[in-house]
C-alpha cells in the first residue's frame, strides 16, 4: 500500500477526531452534553487500551502465554472496589476541586507545593516512556502496511512527523478554553469514539483470523497443538510464573486508578457519580470482549507467518498476507486509533501536573509576576507548551534511548512508577493519621528504588563495562544488585522491582507518618477528605480559616484568571446565596475559602493557596482549635435537631399538663358534688332521729303506743344512717382497690333464691309478681357470695321500688353464653331517660345541670353494685326507654370447667 | 438497598475473585489440557472473568441511584 494513502487515511481519520470533539462540545453548550450519558463515561475509561493492547498483547502471548491477561483482570477486580473508592475520590475532587493526581496528594497532604512537584515529576518521568511506546507502534504500523524499510533513520522521521502532527493536534483539543472545572467534553466525546474504532478495528482482524483464515478456536487450538512450541504456551511457565501474575495484576489494580489519564477520564471528567454504577461492569466488559480473539490471532500469526515477522504486528500483517487491503487499513486506523487517544488524553493531564505542581507555585512565590502578566493567557500558554515539551521528550526517549523492550513491558514499568502513589493516596483515603511528610518519604524511597531496579539496568545493560554492576552489585556490593536487591532471586525483574519499591514505600510512608506531627492545615485537610461523606453537603460551613482579607483583592486576584466582570460577578453571587454582606470591605472567611476554591480548579490546590495567602493576611491557627471549630460545626448541626426535638417534647408536655389540670378540675368538682350529695342524705336522717328524740325528751307523758312508734322510726333512721355511712365507706375502698373479694363456688341461682326470699314480704306488699326463668346449665361462677348477694338485693329492691304497685312485674333470666353467665332484673316501670343511665351507677351527678339529681333514694347502691361486678371481671349495664321499664342486666365470668 | 451491604458484597467479590483468579487456584488449571477442545487455563480464565463481571453488574443494578449532589 502507497505511503500516501496511509499518510491520507489517517489524517482524514483526525479530522474525523476533531469533528467529533467538536461536535461534542457544541451539544455540550447547547446543555444536551454526551457526556452525561453514562455508556460515554464507560466508554472514554477504555483509553486504557492502548496501542499496548492492540498489538502488544498478541506479541506478549507468544512468549509468555496468557499472563497478558492479568493487565485486564487488575481492573476487573478493582471495578468493583470503585464504588466505595472512586466515588469518595469522586466526591473529593468536586468539593475541593481537584483537578489532577499531584494535585490530588498535594491537597490532602496539606496543600503541599513540594508534594505535589514530586508526584508531578515522578509521572512525568515514568509516563513518557509510555508515551513513546505509542509512537512506536504508530511508526511501525504504518510501516508494517506500507511494506517500506524499517531502517531507523526513515523511522526516526517519520515518528518526528507523527510527534509533530500529534502535538499540534492536542494542543487543539486540551486548551481552548479555561475552566474552573477542567472539564474537556469534546475531549471526552473524541476518546470515547475512538474506544469503538479501535474495538471493532480489531473485532474485525480478529474475526477475520479466526472464522476467515482458520475454522474456529477449535481449529486453531488443534492447529497449535500440534506446534511444540505453541502447545507449550497453553499453559503458563511456573518458575516464577506465579509471582508474576500476581503483581501484574496488582500493577493493573493500580494503574487503573493512578494512570494520568485514567485519572482525568473517571475522576476529573466525571459529571456524576451514578455513572460509576454502569462503569463498574461496562468497563471490566469492554476490556473482556477486546481480549477474546488475542490468542486465536498470536496463534494463527505463529502458525501462518512463523518467525519472519515480529509478533507485535501479527494484527496487520495477517490480513496484509491474504492481501486484505480494505481490512488491514481499518485495522491499522484501529490501532492509530488507540495510540493517539492515549497520546491525547495522557499528555493533557500532565500538562495541567506540570503547570499546577510545577510552574504555578513558583509564580506564586513570586506575587510581582502575577499582575505583570495576563494570567489567563499564562496558564493556556503553560499547558500549551507543556504538551509539546511532554510530545517532544517521548520522540527523544523513543529515538535515542533506543533499545525499547517489547510494548509490554515498557508500559508495566509505567505502571509500576505510578503504583508508587497507591500507599499515600488510598492510606489518605481512611487513615487521618497519614501526614505529609509519611507522604514524601514514602513516594521518594519508592521513586528511587523503582528506577534503581527498573531504568537503570537498562540505561546501563547496553554497556559492556558498567554491566558488571548488574551482575555483581555496585562496587561489589551483592545484595545492593539492582537485579536483585539483597540478594532475592525469586522473581522476575519486574515483579522483584515492584516488590521491593511497594515494600519500602509503604514502610518509609507509615513509618514516617507515625513519628511525625502533622500542622493544623493537614489535619483540617485529613478531615475533609477523609470523612468527605459527612462534609459534603456542609463544606462550606467546615471552613477553617482566620484572618482578614479584602473583597478588592480578591476580587482582582480572580480577575487575572477569568477577567474582572466574571471574577466579580462570581463573588457576589456567592455572596448573595450564603447571606453574606458584601458591603463590607472585609472578606467573609467563607468568601476567602470560595475564592481559593475556584482558582484551584484553574491552578491547582496548592498555587491557590499560596495566592490567596500572598493577599490576605492570616493568622495562625493551632490544631486543637481547628479540630474545635469542624467540631463544632458539626455540633451546631446537631444541636439544632436536638433543639427543634426537644421543643416539641416541650409542647406535648404542655399538653398533657394541662389536659390534667382539666381533669383534676372536674374531678375536684364532682368531689364537691359528691361531698354535698352525701352530706345531704346524711342529714335527712339525723334531723329525723334528733327530731323525735327531742320529742320523746320534751314529752315524757306520750302514750306508750306513739313512744313506740317515734322510737321505732329512730331506731329505722339509724340503722339508715349507719347503712348508708358503710355504703360510703364501701365505696371509698373499692376506689382506692383495698376492697378484697373471698372468692367461693357459688351457684348464681342460690343468691337469686336467698335474694327473693328476703324481698319476698316487699312484693306482696305492693302486689308485685315476680318471675325467674333459670339456664340449669350455668356452671358455677368463683364469687365472693356476700357481695354477689349485695348486688342482686340491690337490683331487686330498685325493681321493686320502681314498679307499679297492683300490676308491677319484674322478670329475673339467667343465662350464660361462652365463659359468662349473664343475669338480668327486669321491671316495667317508670323507666330511665338516656340521659340518666349512665349518671346512674355514678355516685356523683353532673353539677352543670344542676335540675339533674339522681333519683331520689337509689342512694349508693347501684355505684357500689357497679364496682363489685367490675372486680368481680365482669360487667353491668341498663336498658330502658322512659315508661317502658328498665332491664338491669350484669355478666360475671364463670369458671372454667 | 442498605448500602452498606452493597459496600461488603462488592469488597466480597473483589477479594474472591482475586482468589480465584490467583494462584494457587490458578495452578490447578495451569496445564496443556484442554477442555471443550480449547486450552483449559484460558477456559477458566474467560470464564471465570465473566462470571465476575456478571456478578458485578448484578450488585451494580440493584443499587439505587443516589440522591442528586448538585455541582458546585
Amino acid at each position: 500500500m502507497s505511503s500516501g494513502i496511509v499518510i491520507l487515511v489517517s489524517l482524514l481519520y483526525l479530522a474525523v477526531l476533531f469533528g467529533v470533539a467538536y461536535w461534542g462540545e457544541y451539544r455540550t453548550r447547547k446543555g444536551k452534553s454526551p457526556v452525561t450519558n453514562p455508556y460515554i463515561y464507560a466508554l472514554s475509561m477504555a483509553v486504557y487500551c492502548t496501542a499496548w493492547t492492540f498489538y502488544g498483547s498478541v506479541g506478549r502471548v507468544v512468549t509468555n502465554s496468557i499472563e497478558f491477561l492479568s493487565v485486564y483482570i487488575g481492573p476487573t477486580l478493582a471495578a468493583p472496589l470503585w464504588w466505595i473508592l472512586m466515588r469518595k475520590i469522586i466526591r473529593i475532587c468536586k468539593v475541593q476541586r481537584i483537578t489532577s493526581i499531584s494535585d490530588f496528594i498535594s491537597s490532602r497532604y496539606g496543600k503541599d507545593i513540594s508534594l505535589g512537584a514530586v508526584v508531578a515529576v515522578v509521572t512525568i518521568l515514568g509516563i513518557i516512556p509510555y508515551i513513546s511506546l505509542q509512537l512506536k507502534a504508530i511508526t511501525t504500523s504504518f510501516a508494517t502496511l506500507t511494506r517500506a524499510q524499517q531502517d531507523s533513520t526513515f523511522l526516526g522521521d517519520l515518528s518526528l512527523y507523527i510527534a509533530v502532527g500529534l502535538a499540534f493536534f492536542t494542543v487543539l483539543f486540551g486548551t481552548r478554553k479555561l475552566e474552573a472545572t477542567e472539564r474537556h467534553e469534546g475531549m471526552v466525546t473524541a476518546v470515547a469514539f475512538e474506544s469503538i474504532i479501535k474495538l471493532l478495528a480489531f473485532l474485525a482482524a480478529g474475526v477475520f483470523v479466526t472464522y476467515g483464515v482458520f475454522d474456529g478456536f477449535g481449529d486453531i487450538t488443534l492447529r497449535a497443538s500440534q506446534l511444540p512450541s505453541l502447545n507449550s504456551l497453553f499453559s503458563i511457565p511456573t518458575n516464577g510464573g506465579h509471582s508474576t501474575w500476581f503483581w501484574h495484576t496488582l500493577l493493573s489494580f493500580f494503574a487503573i486508578l493512578f494512570l494520568p489519564r485514567q485519572f482525568q477520564v473517571s475522576v476529573v471528567e466525571n459529571v456524576n457519580e451514578d455513572h460509576l454504577r454502569k462503569g463498574m461492569w461496562l468497563f471490566p466488559l469492554y476490556l473482556f470482549i477486546i481480549n477474546i480473539f488475542v490468542v486465536p490471532i498470536a496463534f494463527g500469526g505463529t502458525i501462518l507467518l512463523g518467525s519472519s515477522t515480529d509478533a507485535d504486528s501479527y494484527v496487520l500483517a495477517i490480513p496484509l498476507h491474504f492481501d486484505q487491503k480494505i481490512l488491514a487499513l481499518f485495522v491499522y486506523i484501529g490501532g492509530f486509533s488507540a495510540a493517539t487517544s492515549m497520546i491525547i488524553v495522557e499528555t493533557i493531564a500532565l500538562s495541567i501536573m506540570l503547570t499546577n505542581s510545577l510552574v504555578m507555585p513558583v509564580l506564586a512565590r513570586n506575587p510581582q509576576w502575577l499582575s505583570s502578566l495576563n494570567m489567563a493567557r499564562f496558564v493556556a500558554q503553560s499547558r500549551r507548551l507543556g504538551i509539546i515539551m511532554i510530545i517532544l521528550l517521548a520522540y527523544l526517549y523513543y529515538r535515542y534511548l533506543g533499545n525499547i523492550a517489547s510494548l509490554v513491558s515498557l508500559g508495566l514499568v509505567s505502571f509500576a512508577a505510578v503504583s508508587q502513589f497507591a500507599p499515600a493516596t488510598l492510606a489518605g483515603l481512611f487513615w487521618k493519621g497519614a501526614t505529609r511528610r509519611g507522604a514524601l518519604a514514602g513516594i521518594i524511597v519508592g521513586f528511587v528504588v523503582w528506577f534503581y531496579t527498573l531504568v537503570f539496568p537498562t540505561i546501563v545493560g547496553g554497556q559492556q563495562q558498567i554491566s558488571d554492576i548488574l551482575v555483581h552489585g555496585p562496587w561489589g556490593i551483592e545484595w545492593l544488585n539492582p537485579l536483585s536487591l539483597f540478594g532475592f532471586t525469586e522473581f522476575d525483574n519486574l515483579s522483584h522491582a515492584v516488590f521491593w519499591s511497594l515494600l519500602l514505600n509503604t514502610g518509609a510512608f507509615v513509618g514516617v507518618s507515625l513519628y511525625t506531627r502533622q500542622t493544623s492545615i493537614e489535619h483540617n485537610q485529613a478531615v475533609l477528605f477523609v470523612d468527605i461523606f459527612k462534609y459534603s453537603t456542609v463544606s462550606e460551613s467546615s471552613i477553617v480559616w482566620r484572618g482578614t482579607a479584602y473583597i478588592p483583592d480578591l476580587s482582582s486576584l480572580l480577575a487575572q484568571f477569568m477577567g474582572k466582570t466574571r471574577a466579580e460577578r462570581v463573588l457576589s453571587l456567592y455572596a448573595l446565596r450564603h447571606g453574606i454582606n458584601s458591603k463590607n470591605q472585609q472578606a467573609d472567611p467563607r468568601l476567602v475559602n470560595y475564592a481559593e476554591k475556584l482558582l484551584a480548579g484553574i491552578v491547582g490546590a496548592a498555587s491557590a493557596r499560596v495566592m490567596v495567602a500572598s493577599v490576605s493576611k492570616e493568622e495562625r491557627i493551632s490544631i486543637e482549635e481547628m479540630v474545635d471549630i469542624l467540631k463544632s460545626s458539626q455540633e451546631i448541626m446537631s444541636i439544632n435537631k436536638e433543639l427543634t426535638r426537644k421543643s416539641q417534647q416541650l409542647e406535648e408536655a404542655t399538653r398533657q399538663l394541662k389536659e390534667a389540670n382539666e381533669q383534676l378540675q372536674r374531678a375536684d368538682k364532682l368531689k364537691d358534688d359528691f361531698l354535698s350529695t352525701v352530706t345531704h342524705e346524711l342529714r335527712t336522717p339525723l334531723t329525723s332521729i334528733r327530731a323525735l328524740s327531742e320529742i320523746l325528751h320534751d314529752n315524757p307523758d306520750l302514750e306508750r303506743d306513739e313512744q313506740e312508734h317515734f322510737l321505732n322510726t329512730i331506731i329505722r333512721e339509724s340503722e339508715r344512717l349507719s347503712r348508708l355511712i358503710n355504703q360510703v365507706l364501701d365505696l371509698e375502698k373499692y376506689e382506692s382497690g383495698k376492697q378484697s373479694l373471698r372468692r367461693e363456688e357459688v351457684l348464681i341461682d342460690d343468691i337469686i333464691q336467698e335474694v327473693l326470699e328476703s324481698l319476698r314480704h316487699l312484693a306482696d306488699e305492693k302486689k308485685i309478681r315476680i318471675q325467674q326463668t333459670s339456664d340449669p346449665y350455668i356452671p358455677v361462677i368463683g364469687a365472693d357470695r356476700d357481695k354477689l348477694l349485695q348486688v342482686v338485693y340491690n337490683l331487686v329492691s330498685n325493681a321493686i321500688k320502681y314498679c307499679p304497685p297492683q300490676k308491677g312485674e319484674i322478670n329475673i333470666t339467667t343465662f350464660h353464653i361462652e365463659s359468662n353467665a349473664v343475669v338480668s332484673v327486669m321491671d316495667n316501670g317508670n323507666g330511665i331517660a338516656p340521659e340518666y343511665q349512665q349518671l346512674i351507677f355514678n355516685r356523683f351527678y353532673q353539677a352543670e345541670a344542676q335540675s339533674v339529681r339522681k333519683p331520689k333514694g337509689s342512694g349508693l347502691g347501684l355505684a357500689i353494685s357497679k364496682k363489685i361486678i367490675e372486680l368481680h371481671g365482669g360487667k353491668i349495664w341498663v336498658e330502658s326507654q322512659v315508661n317502658k321499664g328498665a332491664k338491669f342486666t350484669f355478666t360475671l365470668p364463670t369458671l372454667p370447667e | 438497598m442498605n448500602e452498606k451491604r452493597t459496600e461488603q458484597r462488592l469488597l466480597m467479590a473483589s477479594l474472591l475473585f482475586g482468589l480465584l483468579l490467583n494462584y494457587p487456584i490458578l495452578s490447578i488449571f495451569n496445564s496443556n489440557r484442554l477442555l471443550f477442545g480449547l486450552p483449559q487455563l484460558y477456559v477458566y480464565l474467560f470464564v471465570t472473568w465473566g462470571v465476575l463481571i456478571l456478578l458485578i453488574y448484578r450488585i451494580a443494578s440493584n443499587i439505587q441511584p443516589p440522591k442528586d449532589h448538585s455541582n458546585e
